[in-house]
C-alpha cells in the first residue's frame, strides 16, 4: 500500500545516524526549552511595555519592581533559550559518541568550546563583542551539526571515557583523559580556522553586504509573488532548524506599513490604504498562529487525535507559550525540525493561510491589517487588533485556525504510524540480537 | 468522528481562552486606535526644555516671558519636576488651544557630572513618557541649557525610540560636550556620546549655541567644549549648525536671557508663520551663513 510505503520511507530516513542524533538532542533539550520559553514569555510578553500581555493588562501601571523582574527574566531567558545552539552542540556530541559506542562527555565540552569559539568575536575596536544572536535557537541546527562533527572526530581519534565507570582506577582515568587530548586539539584547531574565516567574513563586511542586498531586494515596493516565495523559503528554513533569515526580513517594508497607518489614522478608516497587501502584515496576521508553521494548529491537532500520553503532555505544556506565538517547545517536543512528516503542513499551510487571508481582504470581507499590534500578540487575535477590532476578522481567523487544525490532523496520525513502525523495527532488532 | 469528553474539554478551554484574550484585546485595541488617531491629528508641538545643573524648573521663567513679549502668542509654561523617588509634580497649566506650550523639566537631583547626567536622562525619560500620554503630541522641539543639552543628548541616544513622535529641532545652549577638558582629551561622556551617535534621530535640525565673553570661554564653559558637539551631531542628524554669540550677556548663565539667543530660538525653534526676512524691525539679523536653514522652516507644517 502506498501509505505503508511512505511510512516505511520516513522510518528509514529517521534511522539515519544524524537524524536520530538530532531527534534525541531535541527531545533531551525539551525541558530546557520549555522552561526557557516560559521565562521568555514572562519577560517579553508580560513585563515588557511593548509586549501583548504587558499592554492589555497595563502591567507597568500596577506591578511594583517591574524593571527588576524584567532584568531577572531577561537573564534567565538569555541563558536558557538564548543559548540553545551551544547546548545543542553539547548534547549532540555526547549522543554521537554514545551512538558509536564510545561514550565520551569530553566531546560535549569540546563541542561547546568549538561552537562558542567559532562565533565569538573577542576584540573589535576597544570593546568586546559577543553577538548573542549566533547562540539562539535560530542557529540550533548549526549547533547540532557542529556537535555531530565533533562527536565523530572523538569517535575516530578519541578514547571512550573510563571515568564514567566508577570501578576504574585513577591511573586509568588519567590515561584516557590524556588519550583524548589529540581529538580535542583537532577540533579546537578546526574551530579556530572557522573562527578566522568567520572573522574575515565580518571584517570585510560581507554580512552587511548580504543584508544590504536583501534590503535592496525588499526595499522596492512589495511584490506579492516575491513575498509568497520569501515566506515559503523562510518557513522551510525554520523546518530545517535555521531561523536566521526570518529575523533579517521581519523588519522589511516598514515604510509601507507606516504609510498605511498614516492613511488609516488620517482618514479614520482602514479601507483604501495604499498598500493593503503589504507582506509583513499579512504574514504576521495569518501565518503565525503559535509561531512559524502554525504550531498552535499542530498542538490542537495533537490534543485532538493523539492517544499517546507523552505526546499529549508535551502538547499541553506547549499550549501556553504556543498561544503567544512561541512555538519552540512543540518544535522540540514533537521533533518537528527535519521531520519529513510535518514538512508539508508546516510549509504549505502558512502559504494557504496568507492566500486565504489576502483573498478575504481583496473581496472586501475584512479590512486590511493596518494598526500595529504589540509584541507577542496571539496569532488568532492579531487580525482582530490590526483591523481596529473588526469582529468578522476575528471570526475568519478562528475559521482559518479550525481549517489548519483539520489539515494538520492526518499528519499527526502519520507521525503516530511512523512512531509505531519504528518501535516495531526496534523490537525486531532486539529480538534478533537475543537469538 | 466521535466527540469524547477530552474533546469537549479541549474545545471549552480553547473557547474560554480565546474569549478572554478577545475581551482584553478589544478594550486595549479601541483605546489604542483612539490614542493613535488623537496623536496623529494633534496640532500640539511643545517645546520641552531642560535647565542646566544647579538650576530649577524656574530657570526659564523670564525667558518664556520675554518670548511671549516678542511674539504675542501667549505660550503657556508648564513646569515638571521629577523627584529622586520617581514622583513627578506639575506647576502651571497649558492654556486651551495653545499649540506650542513650553514644558520645563527639572530634577531634584540637579548636580553636575556624567553619572548624574545619566540619572537625569532616565528621570527625563520618565517625565517625557508622562507628558506624551497627557498631551498626545506627535512632534516636539527641544532646548537644553548647559548640562540640559547633555541630558538631551543622552536621552536621545539611549531612551528616545518612538514611532509616532518626532523631535524636529533641538537647540543646546552653552552645553559643554567635553565638560571643561581640552579637545585633545576627550571625556568618558564625550566618547560615549560619539559611540552611540548613530542612535540619534536622523531628522533633527540641531543648533548648538555657544557664548563667548572673550575668545576662549563664556565665563564657565570653554568654547572648545561646546564646539565638540560637532563630533556628536555633525553628520548624524539632518543639519548641525554651530552659532557663537558674543558681547553683552554672553556669559554662560545669562545666555537664556540674551536677546540674540532669544532671537535664535524664535527664528529656529518656534513655529514660524512669518518669513524671517520680512520683519527685520524687531530682530537683529544673524550671520548670513546660517540663512540656508531658513528654507526648511517653511516646509514644516507641524503635522
Amino acid at each position: 500500500m502506498n501509505y505503508q510505503r511512505t511510512v516505511d520511507r520516513i522510518v528509514r530516513f529517521q534511522q539515519k545516524s544524524f537524524i536520530q542524533i538530532l531527534r534525541r538532542t531535541m527531545a533531551a533539550l525539551f525541558p530546557l526549552i520549555l522552561l526557557g520559553c516560559f521565562s521568555w514569555l514572562i519577560y517579553e510578553n508580560l513585563l515588557s511595555t511593548d509586549g501583548y500581555l504587558g499592554s492589555v493588562l497595563h502591567v507597568n501601571r500596577w506591578l511594583p519592581f517591574r524593571t527588576f523582574f524584567l532584568a531577572l527574566f531577561s537573564d534567565l531567558t538569555r541563558v536558557t533559550v538564548g543559548w540553545t545552539a551551544p547546548f545543542g552542540a553539547l548534547v549532540s556530541a555526547i549522543v554521537t559518541t554514545k551512538y558509536y559506542h564510545r561514550e565520551n562527555p569530553i566531546a560535549g565540552a569540546a563541542a561547546i568550546v568549538c561552537y562558542t569559539a567559532i562565533f565569538i568575536h573577542g576584540v573589535r575596536g576597544n570593546n568586546s563583542v559577543v553577538e548573542m544572536r549566533y547562540y539562539t535557537a535560530a542557529w540550533f541546527l548549526i549547533g547540532v551539526i557542529i556537535g555531530y562533527v565533533v562527536g565523530r572526530i572523538f569517535v575516530k581519534y578519541g578514547h571512550a571515557a573510563t571515568f564514567m565507570n566508577l570501578q576504574s582506577s585513577n591511573s586509568d582515568v588519567i590515561t584516557t583523559a590524556l588519550k583524548n587530548l589529540r581529538p580535542f586539539a583537532i577540533v579546537v584547531i578546526g574551530a579556530f580556522v572557522l573562527h578566522l574565516l568567520f572573522a574575515l567574513y565580518r571584517q570585510f563586511g560581507l554580512a552587511g553586504m548580504v543584508t544590504q542586498w536583501l534590503g535592496s531586494l525588499l526595499d522596492r515596493n512589495s511584490n506579492y509573488l516575491l513575498n509568497i516565495i520569501l515566506s515559503f523559503v523562510n518557513t522551510i528554513l525554520v523546518w530545517f532548524g535555521f531561523a536566521e533569515p526570518l529575523t533579517a526580513t521581519s523588519q522589511a517594508y516598514s515604510n509601507e506599513m507606516a504609510a498605511n497607518l498614516g492613511y488609516a489614522l488620517t482618514h479614520k478608516t482602514a479601507w483604501g490604504i495604499p498598500y493593503p497587501f503589504t507582506p509583513s502584515s499579512l504574514y504576521q496576521g495569518f501565518a503565525v498562529f503559535g509561531g512559524v508553521g502554525l504550531t498552535l494548529a499542530l498542538i490542537i491537532a495533537i490534543l485532538w487525535v493523539s492517544k499517546d500520553k507523552n505526546t499529549c503532555r508535551i502538547a499541553n505544556y506547549s499550549m501556553v507559550p504556543g498561544f503567544f506565538n512561541i512555538g519552540l517547545p512543540i518544535l522540540f517536543g514533537s521533533q518537528v525540525f527535519l521531520n519529513p512528516v510535518f514538512l508539508l503542513p508546516f510549509v504549505l499551510l502558512s502559504i494557504i493561510n496568507i492566500l486565504v487571508g489576502s483573498t478575504l481582504i481583496f473581496i472586501h470581507l475584512i479590512p486590511p491589517l493596518v494598526y500595529p499590534v504589540p509584541n507577542g500578540t496571539p496569532g488568532i487575535i492579531t487580525p482582530f487588533i490590526a483591523t481596529g477590532s473588526n469582529w468578522l476578522a476575528l471570526i475568519f481567523t478562528i475559521l482559518l485556525l479550525v481549517m489548519d487544525v483539520i489539515l494538520y490532523i492526518p499528519f499527526v496520525k502519520l507521525a503516530e504510524k511512523v512512531e509505531q513502525r519504528s518501535q516495531e523495527i526496534a523490537r525486531e532488532g532486539n529480538h534478533n540480537e537475543n537469538h | 468522528m466521535k466527540i469524547t469528553k477530552n474533546h469537549r474539554n479541549l474545545l471549552i478551554t480553547l473557547i474560554i481562552v480565546i474569549a478572554i484574550l478577545t475581551g482584553l484585546s478589544f478594550a486595549w485595541s479601541c483605546q489604542n486606535v483612539h490614542q493613535l488617531r488623537n496623536r496623529q491629528q494633534s496640532r500640539m508641538s511643545p517645546i520641552i526644555m531642560i535647565p542646566g545643573s544647579s538650576a530649577t524648573v524656574n530657570r526659564f521663567d523670564s525667558m518664556v516671558a520675554k518670548i511671549n513679549n516678542m511674539d504675542h502668542k501667549r505660550h503657556s509654561l508648564l513646569k515638571v519636576k521629577v523627584y529622586n523617588d520617581g514622583k513627578i509634580t506639575y506647576t502651571g497649566r497649558v492654556r486651551r488651544g495653545d499649540n506650542e506650550p513650553f514644558f520645563v523639566v527639572g530634577f531634584q537631583n540637579n548636580h553636575d557630572g556624567y553619572s548624574n547626567i545619566k540619572k537625569q536622562a532616565k528621570m527625563f525619560n520618565k517625565a517625557f513618557n508622562q507628558l506624551k500620554n497627557r498631551y498626545d503630541f506627535n512632534n516636539f522641539k527641544g532646548i537644553g541649557h548647559s548640562n540640559g543639552g547633555l541630558i538631551y543628548t543622552y536621552f536621545l541616544e539611549h531612551y528616545f525610540d518612538e514611532d509616532q513622535i518626532t523631535i524636529k529641532r533641538l537647540m543646546t545652549i552653552g552645553s559643554p560636550y567635553n565638560f571643561s577638558e581640552p579637545t585633545s582629551r576627550r571625556t568618558e561622556m564625550l566618547q560615549d556620546f560619539i559611540k552611540y551617535r548613530k542612535n540619534l534621530p536622523d531628522n533633527i535640525d540641531m543648533y548648538s549655541v555657544a557664548g563667548s565673553e572673550n575668545y576662549v570661554e563664556d565665563g564657565i564653559v570653554p568654547l572648545s567644549s561646546v564646539l565638540a558637539g560637532k563630533y556628536v551631531y555633525q553628520g548624524a542628524v539632518k543639519h548641525y549648525t554651530q552659532i557663537t554669540v558674543t558681547g553683552k550677556l554672553a556669559q554662560h548663565s545669562s545666555l537664556p536671557q540674551n536677546t540674540e539667543v532669544l532671537d535664535l530660538i524664535q527664528r529656529y525653534i518656534l513655529r514660524n508663520d512669518r518669513r524671517p526676512n520680512n520683519n527685520g524691525s524687531q530682530r537683529r539679523s544673524i550671520q548670513n551663513n546660517n540663512s540656508d536653514t531658513d528654507q526648511d522652516q517653511d516646509q514644516d507644517n507641524d503635522n
